[in-house]
Parts: C-alpha cells; structure tokens; sequence
C-alpha cells in the first residue's frame, strides 16, 4: 500500500454472513469507509441492520467473509488469533450498552486493566487513571465495586476505560442506551469533551459510535447509515 | 395443582433447567445409593440372624461356662426353665487329631453330642446327606469330620483318625453345618463325636480350654423373643458367677456377628459421609439454579404472588426430584448389593442375601424428598428476605448478601446426625463421627476463607493480574469458594480417616480370637499344658530342635472387687435396640478373668504409666498387678487401685501398679491381668507356651507332642495368621469400595461446582478477552482458582483427618492412632490434580468461547 495514500483506518469490500441451520443471513454485504485519525462517525440504522456485527469486525472479535480491515498498521483481515489480542490491547478501545465492567475489580483496577494486560501499567499510567477517574467526575468513587455504582457511574468507567491506552480506534456500542435522558447527555458530553483533550496529549483516536439517539449522532463529523448490508454516506 | 403443573413443565422445558434437573438427580441419587446399599446389607444380616439363630444355636437357650455347673447351678437352672422344657449338655474341647498311623495333625474344635441334642438345626452329611436334629444318637462311639479336617489330612469316610490316644471310626464327613458356634474358628477344624466317647478319652477336663454347653428348648407357644429375653435375665442373674454365660439364641446369634456388624455400622457411616458430600453439591446446584429464576420469581411476586406460591414452584420440582434419586438409587443399591454382599459374606458367621423389601423403597423416597427438602430449604429462605425492590434493580444482585440463617440448616444436620447415630449403632460413635464432619466443614470454611485473604494480600504485591483476579474473585465472593472448598476438606478428612477404621476393625478382630502380624512371631502356640506336664514338654522343645519364645502360666480367677465396690455380673439390657457400647461392657463384664504372673515386660509390651514391679511378692499388703490399657479403660481403672480376684476359691488382694500396652498381633500370650512373681506360683495352674523353630523341627514336635501329651492343644500360627490375613483383606476390600464412593461423591460435587463456576464466569471471560487478555490468561484464572480451593481444602482436611483419627483413637478404639503423612500427602496430591483435570475439563470450553458473545450478552 502506498505510504502517502495510507488512511488511518481503511475498510474495503466487507462482507458478512450467518449460518443458522440451513438459512444463510447476509449481514453485511459490501461494506467499506475509510477515516482519518481524530475523525468522530456515527452508525446508524434500523435494530438488526449489522451495526454491532461491523463493530464486532472491527474489534478483530469475529472473522469476515471478505474484504479487509485496516486499522493504522494492522491488518485485521490477515491477522491470527495472537495478533488480534495484542491489537485490542495497543489500539482499541471498547465501550458496551451494558458497561461490561469486571465486578471484581474496582473503579480504576477496571479503568487500568486493558493497560495491565498490555504491561504497561507503569506510574504515570496510574497517575492517568486516576486524572481520567477525577475528569468523569468519579474522584470520590476510585476504590469502589461496580455493584456499588449506579449505570450511569459504570459507564463513567466504562468510557475511562476506554480512553486510558489512547487507542487508535474507540468503538462505541449504543454508549448511552441503557440510561436515562439526563445521564446519556453526560456520557455524551463527556465522550466528545474528553476525546479533544486526549487529542491535546499525543495521538488522536478514531471514533466509531453506533446509536439510536439522533442529537448524539449530529456531533459527530459524519454519519454513516447501514441499511441492506450496506453503508451509505452523508 | 395448576402449581404443580406449572413447575413439572418448566422442568421438562427448558434446556439449562434440564441439566439442572439431570444433575441434581446424579448427585442425590448418589449419596442416597451408596447408603441404600449398607442399609439393604444389615437388613439381610439381620433377617438371617432372626430365620437361622435357633438352628445356629441348637436349641433356645444356651448355658455355658468354663467349668461344669455345680449340684446347686443345676438346680436353679432347671427350676428357672419353664414347665414342659428339656435340656442336656455338650462338651468342647480343642485337641490335636491324627489320621491313625500318620504323622500329619492338626488342632481341632472337638464337640461331644450326647444322643438327645440338638433340638434344632441340621447337618449335611456328604455320604448320608441331610440328618435332622436330633442327631446326637447316631454319633456314639464314632466321628463326623468336616471338610477341611477331611481335605487337610486325607481321611473320607471310613477313614480312622486318633483322639486322646484313642482310635476312632471317621463315619462322615460334614458338608455343612446349621450349628455355627463362634464366629472365627481360626483355633482350628470342626469333629462332632458323640459325648460318651469324648468323655472317655479323658480329654475332658484335663486342659483348661473345654467349654460345656447346657442347650435348652422351652415349650412350644413360649419361644418369642420377649419370652427368651426375660428368661435369659432371670437365669443371667440367678446364676451369679460371671464365667457362666446364659444366652437366647437371638442374642447369641447377635454376639457371634458382632464384628461383621461393627463393619457394616462403619460402612454406614461412611456412606452417609458421601451422602452429606451429595448434600453439598445438590445445595450448589439448587444455589444457582435459583439465582438463575430469580427475577421470575420476583416477577412472580411484584404480581401478588403469596411467598407460598412463590416458594411452591422449586420446592415442588425439588421434591419430584427428589423421589426420582430415591428410586434410581434405590435400583442401583440392589445391584450394588450383589458384589458387595459377595465381599462380606465371608465376615458374616451366617450365610446372607441382601435384602431389598418395599419398605426400603419407601426409605429411599423418603430420605429422597425429605432430605432434597432439608437441603433446599435454607435456600428457599433466603430468597424470601431479598426484598422485591431489590430485585428489580439491574445491578447485580449479590445473594451473598443476603443474611445468613444457621438455624435454617439445623434440621438438615438434626436429620443427617440422627442417621449417624442409628448407623453406628453408638452415641459416641456416630455424634462423634457427625461432630467431625460437622468441624471439618467449620474449620475448612474459616481456615480457607483466612488463608485465601492472606493470599490475595500477598498476591496484591506480586505483580501478576492473573493472580491478582483469582484471588480477588474468591474474596470477593467466598460463598461458592467455601462450600467447594468444604467438599475438598471433607472428602480428604474422610479419606484419611479410612486407614484408621480399618486398623479400628482389624484390632477388633484380634482381640476376638484370631490375630497375627510380621515380625518374629512364633510357629506354634501350646495351651493347655499341666504343671506337672511342664518339664516334659520343655524337654521335647529341646529336644526336637524348637525353642520356646514366652511360657506363662494360665489361671482363671474372678474379679470380685474394685476399691472395695461389689463387681456385679451386668444384665443384658433388654432393649431392642442397643449400642455398642453396651454391648462391649457385657462383654467384658460377663468374662471370667485369666490371669498370669511374670516380672518383666515380654517384647509385646509396653510400659505406658506407673512403674515396674518392685520385686517378688513378699507375703504383706496387697500383691502388685500390672494391667492391660485398653481394659483398665474399659472398666475405668486408675493406677493404685485395689482389685479383689477370687483365684479358685482363695480371695486375693491386689493394687495396680502399671498399665501396659499390649501388641496383640504377636502372637505371643498376652493377659489383660498380670501379678508379680511370688503370689501365685503355688495355685493349680496351666501354661500357655510360644516356641519357635524351622518347619520340620515343628513337624517333628507336633508328632512327638500328640503321643506324649495328647492332652496339650497346639495352633499352626501361619495357618491361623492366614485365616486371619483372608478376614482383613475382606474388610479392606469393603473399605475400599466405601472409599471409592466417597471419592466419586465428592468428585461428582466438586465437577458441579467448576462446571457452574466456569458458566458463571463466560461473560466475565468474554470482556477479558476483548479487553486484550488472552485465552490462556482466561485459563490461568480458573485453574488457578480451582487448584487453590483443592489444595487448601485437601490441606485443611488432612490435617483434621489426623485430629479427628486421633479423638477416634482415644475415644473408641483405644488403639494407636493411624495416620501416615505419606497418604495424606498422597491424598492432597491427587485432590490438586483433580481440580487442575477439572479446571482443564470445563475452563477449555471457556476459554475457546468466542469473545464476541459479549456484543449480544447482558452483564451478570
Ligand atoms: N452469531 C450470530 N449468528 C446468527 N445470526 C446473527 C449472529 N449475530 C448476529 N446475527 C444476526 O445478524 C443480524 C445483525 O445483528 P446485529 O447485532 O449486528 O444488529 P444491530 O444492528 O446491532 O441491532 P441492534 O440495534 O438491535 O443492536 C441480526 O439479524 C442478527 O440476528
Ligand atoms: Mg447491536
């Protein structure tokens, strides 16, 4: 590939299909977009159009039919098993609808782990943690359990999470569906607030935020809709 | 109905709830089978005692005693027999016999049967086939031999064989015998002769060891049990010399299968031990099956359900679940029964079946559904005081939360503890059996919980996440930890608790006739010999090349006093039900004591308190006595207590001076009771002598011996040691396979607990993965925690195994505790192993799962 012509992440021909007993679904059918580092895009499209199946692909969880994927320097689409483990510990960050925070680990052993894994969990990591910790408004709540905060706290965590390692791409799965109004404006503003000041501090990530929520998708730079199998820009 | 219905359907619908149900009904079915099976085995010892006792006896009631009943005895024992019964004597001795001009002999239990007896029973005769009882008349002057007499020394019928330097006619040979006598005839082979003939030989009399027997048959219409049970106390306390024994035939029956029941009362225990281990894991199972129909129920609640309704849904499916394990185990303990019934007949003085009647069906159901309910019941409770509100909230729910209530589990123990009691047939035992189960669980609970702390403490500082999660895991939410750490513990407590019942047993066995074990034992062990018979008997040792090891003399005495306080003969409690307790005071009650004098400790013994004989008995003050542990404990004998003996009608004064442990497995002769020198060296007595010496020197001895001194008995201890080897390895055999149900009881638990555990964990898992963790850090993290929980249970259970072996010891078989570091070790080794086998079974699942599942799943 060509060095000037390189993208910061690239997808091209994406397909995907499921295999229920003798029925062939076809997800995706020809997917492809492409972004550059810092760039924020909202996925929209109707429940069952793909939207957590192209995000899936993404975090080298699943595997695709053809096309490729390629996310700075790694080639997803070519990668083994190992190859993708060490990927989503460098360059991905992830954020659920349902939190998904280990409930045996604490507020910042939460926000640390993907760090830990990748055994970078030096001091001035720590130290992030915790500044990311006190910028989500979670200052007095370090050192509690997941079961001892409310949705809207976890996702809090959640998103911390996410930003500690300054991925390459941040992946959002419907962040704010499962919290109320006033709570999803505050994740929401705390998403776009903190990936400007992650921005400031060294490489800029690139977001993916699949949603619902349509004042959400606005503040994105672009919205992408899947609908058929297929991504249509705007 | 519409109840029961609904919760029929929910079991059969839906797929986790199919595992659920599949599960529990393994694990319950097991616990229940292996204890269905002790219960359907005692159930056939006990139907065969109650069908054959009389035949077994001969007759109703059995009188006898060491010694023949005096004018006045007579006397009271035909005036304490109802109207309309009869009675009549036999005699038996043990003497040596020789096929007639062979040198072969072989001791031999000889019966003298005058021509009325027995009033019941059979014998099998090989030429002449089934003779009825009476059949003493067709003895007279000649003899019936039975198989193994006939086998070892050649001789069929026909054949002549040489008693007492008499010559007599072999007529036949016995193929069986309805007439049992004692349990363990290690002393030697079986002849019947009729009693007129015996009495001539002159053997009778001479030696010590002869036993007369006065069988007696009541009147027809008064022959129940009751009716035998009131007379046997009337006479047991008319006739007052403790060295007269008055027995029912049921009682006597009871006796002679004393050791195979103390055998299967332990085998009953151990398979309520595999029970409680079932117990453990259907506990599980219910645990997680509940926290899974949570929210329903709450649904089902917020709707206005009763808690009734609400708590009718599981119970109900639990106690059709638990009807279905009574009846898969009750299927399985008869097919069980069938080997195990194989291992233990030869323990059994009675030929058994097992016995599987509709009562026991009704047991199995029973102990089935009441005990699955027992189980489940605390858990139910539980549910009852998460408050609704809590339900509802999407957060996780942490059932640990929820207050303990240690009463709720107080019928489930009061059940499991009843079960014991009634098993062992003993308050001691079964409490104390319980007690340690009960203990073991406490402490693995307490001690795991602790330890674990401390390693996540320590692991906190290791900079290893894997570690770090593991441990964080089991202490942040102990409770599945604790209950599989529990079944470790107690699985390994049972475990190595084995080695010591069967040294409990084995000892029992020794003190009932038989005994052996290696090192330097004697080849022959000579009873009966008369003073005057001393000299000469020492002269043949010499002379034929053997050696003498230990001659003591032999004197029979009764205990009169202790400090003073009047030593009664014990009545036979008449109870249905007794214990062994019981039963082992009457033994040793009952006994006219034999006693010997010596001034040292043979090799056999130990000194354990007081001191040594100062030196031969002066003629002042009471003579020094030296006395056997285990029965200074049983009679609760202190060091300085003065003992009063009548030693054939002379009362003499003795104190106790020592105790003595005594090795019994040597072979040589041991008493419980020993004086100084100088007391009774002058009393009539005879001697018990062991000698040593290769085999041809003892072959010549032995032939030498039996035209010299026909009168003097001699024991083949090999072949005694080899009846005696066949015995213990039967009970091994049995323990083993009462082990083996533990272990897979336990296994099957512990399966469960991993295998839910790592269910629980996939979400957990999942997000790991994503999260950049690798499949074998998912791996690392399970099997860590398994190994952890079976390396520190099997620790904790091991340890307490020692313990609780060590109060078994001290508190029942007053033998030396057995407990070897080495199987313990071995013990813990495996239990670790397992759990690494069980992490790699289930976690391999886990750790292959596609991490994707977490895009579509919820959080726990
Ligand atoms: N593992 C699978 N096996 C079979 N079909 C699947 C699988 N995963 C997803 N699908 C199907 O693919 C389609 C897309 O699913 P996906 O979860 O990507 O939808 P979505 O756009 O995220 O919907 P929603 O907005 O409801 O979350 C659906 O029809 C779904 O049933
Ligand atoms: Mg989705």
């Amino acid at each position: 590939m060509d060095r000037k012509e390189r993208k910061d992440l690239a997808v091209e021909g994406l397909r995907k299909s499921f295999k229920t007993g003798s029925e062939t679904i076809e997800v995706l059918k020809d997917v492809a977009f492409t972004a550059k580092a810092g760039e924020k895009i909202a996925i929209v499209g109707k429940s069952g159009s793909g939207k957590s199946t192209l995000l899936g692909l993404m975090a080298g969880l699943d595997r695709p039919d053809s096309g490729s994927i390629q996310v700075g320097d790694w080639r997803l689409d070519q990668m083994d098993e190992a190859q993708k483990t060490l990927y989503r510990r460098k360059s991905l960050g992830i954020v659920f609808q349902q939190f998904h925070l280990m409930p045996d680990l604490t507020a910042v052993e939460n926000v640390l782990l993907p760090m830990e894994l990748a055994g970078r969990a030096d001091s001035s990591t720590i130290q992030r943690a915790h500044e990311l910790l006190k910028q989500v408004g979670l200052s007095q709540r370090m050192y509690h359990f997941p079961s001892q905060l409310s949705g809207g706290e976890c996702q809090r965590v959640a998103i911390a999470r996410a930003l500690l390692p300054e991925p390459e791409l941040i992946l959002a799965d419907e962040p704010t569906g499962n919290l109320d109004d006033q709570n999803a404006k505050l994740i929401s503003d705390l998403i776009f607030q903190m990936l400007e000041n992650s921005g400031a501090r060294g490489r800029k990530s690139v977001l993916l935020l699949v949603t619902h929520n349509e004042q959400l998708a606005a503040r994105c730079d672009r919205i992408l809709r899947l609908q058929s199998g297929v991504l249509s820009g705007s | 109905m519409n109840l029961i219905r609904l919760a029929l359907r929910e079991l059969r619908i839906r797929g986790n709830q199919k595992m659920f149900s599949f599960f529990f009904v393994l694990n319950l079915s097991f616990g229940l089978f292996a204890f269905l099976t002790v219960v359907s085995l005692k159930l056939g010892l006990e139907r065969a005692i109650s069908e054959k006792s009389r035949e077994s006896v001969g007759a109703d009631l059995a009188v006898s005693a060491r010694r023949d009943l005096t004018q006045e005895e007579l006397k009271v024992l035909q005036d304490g027999l109802p109207k309309g019964s009869r009675a009549s004597r036999t005699v038996q001795i043990f003497s040596m016999i020789r096929p007639n001009g062979q040198k072969r002999v072989r001791l031999a239990q000889i019966k003298g049967m005058p021509d009325d007896l027995p009033f019941a029973g059979s014998v099998e005769l090989r030429v002449q086939g089934k003779v009825r009882a009476p059949f003493g008349g067709r003895l007279g002057q000649k003899v019936w031999i039975d198989q193994a007499l006939s086998r070892d020394l050649g001789i069929e019928r026909g054949g002549k064989i040489l008693l007492g330097g008499k010559v007599f006619d072999v007529d036949d040979v016995i193929v069986e015998d309805s007439n049992q006598g004692s349990s363990f005839s290690a002393m030697g082979a079986k002849v019947m002769i009729g009693l007129g003939a015996l009495e001539k030989t002159g053997l009778v009399g001479l030696g010590s060891i002869s036993t007369r027997t006065w069988l007696a048959e009541v009147p027809m219409g008064q022959r129940s049990t009751d009716e035998l049970q009131k007379l046997e106390d009337q006479l047991n306390q008319k006739l007052e010399d403790p060295a007269i024994r008055v027995r029912s035939h049921t009682n006597s029956a009871q006796e002679s299968s004393r050791l195979f029941q103390y055998l299967s009362d332990y085998l009953g225990l151990v398979s309520l031990a595999a029970l409680a281990l079932s117990a453990f894991g259907v506990i599980f199972q219910f645990r997680r099956y509940l926290s899974s129909k949570i929210k329903g129920l709450a649904v089902l609640r917020s709707l206005g359900a009763s808690s009734s309704q609400v708590l009718g849904i599981p119970l109900i499916q639990v106690l059709f679940l638990g009807t279905l394990s009574g009846l898969l185990a009750g299927w399985a303990a008869q097919l069980a029964a069938i080997p195990l019934e194989a291992i233990l007949e030869p323990l059994s003085p009675y030929p058994f079946r097992a016995v599987w009647a509709s009562s026991q069906w009704v047991l199995a159901i029973a102990v089935g559904t009441l005990g699955a309910a027992f189980f489940v019941i605390p858990e139910l409770l539980r549910l009852l005081e998460i408050p609704v509100s809590e339900l509802f909230r999407e957060s996780r729910m942490e059932k640990e939360s929820t207050p303990f209530r240690p009463w709720a589990y107080l019928p489930m123990l009061f059940g499991w503890t009843a079960l014991a009691v009634m098993t062992a047939r003993s308050w001691k035992v079964g409490l104390l059996f319980s007690l340690a189960v009960l203990f073991t669980g406490f402490l693995v609970a307490v001690l795991g919980r602790w330890v674990t702390r401390w390693a996540s403490l320590i692991s906190f500082f290791q900079n290893s996440l894997v570690l770090r999660i593991a441990f964080r895991r089991m202490t942040r939410s102990p409770g599945a930890t604790r209950l599989a750490m529990i079944t470790v513990g107690v699985s390994t407590m049972l475990m190595n608790l084995l080695p010591q019942l069967r040294n409990g047993i084995e000892s029992e066995l020794a003190d009932q006739g038989g005994s052996g074990g290696p090192g330097g034992r004697p080849a022959l062990f000579l009873f009966d010999i008369q003073d005057e018979q001393k000299q000469g008997v020492d002269h043949l040792v010499e002379k034929s090349g053997m050696t003498t090891v230990v001659s003591s003399p032999f004197i029979r005495s009764r205990l009169l006093s202790i400090n003073g306080k009047a030593f009664e003969k014990e009545q036979v409690k008449n109870t249905a039900y007794r214990t062994r307790e019981d039963e082992q005071e009457q033994g040793l009650r009952n006994r006219g004591i034999n006693l010997s004098y010596r001034q040292r400790l043979t090799e056999s013994e130990t000194l354990v308190s007081g001191r040594e004989f100062t030196e031969t008995y002066k003629g002042e003050g009471p003579a020094e006595v030296s006395i056997e542990k285990r029965f200074a404990d049983r009679l609760g004998l202190r060091l300085g207590d003065l003992l009063k003996f009548d030693i054939q009608g002379v009362d003499i004064d003795a104190k106790i001076v020592n105790f003595r442990r005594v090795r019994w497995s040597s072979f040589l002769p041991n008493f419980f009771v020993q004086f100084q020198e100088g007391v009774l060296n002058e009393t009539p007595k005879t001697f018990l002598n062991a000698l040593r010496g290769p085999e041809e020197a003892k072959n010549r001895f032995l032939d030498q011996l039996i035209e010299k001194f026909p009168n003097v008995s001699a024991v083949d201890v090999s072949e005694a040691l080899r009846i005696f080897r066949n015995l213990v390895d039967q009970i091994r055999m049995a323990i083993t396979w009462m082990a083996g149900s533990v272990l897979i009881a336990g296994v099957m638990t512990l399966s469960a607990m991993v295998r839910y555990d790592a269910a629980s964990k996939t979400w957990q898992m999942n997000l790991f993965r994503v999260l950049g963790g690798t499949p074998k850090q998912v791996f690392s993290i399970l099997a860590l925690e398994t190994v952890w929980v079976a390396f520190v249970g099997s620790l904790v259970g091991a340890s307490l195994g020692f313990l609780v072996s060590f109060s078994f010891t001290v508190l029942v078989f007053e033998g030396e505790p057995a407990f070897s570091a080495q199987s313990a070790g071995v013990v813990i080794s495996i239990s670790v192993f397992l759990g690494l086998a069980l992490a790699w079974i289930f976690g391999r699942g886990l750790s292959r799962r596609h991490p994707r599942e977490i895009l579509h799943q919820e959080g726990s």
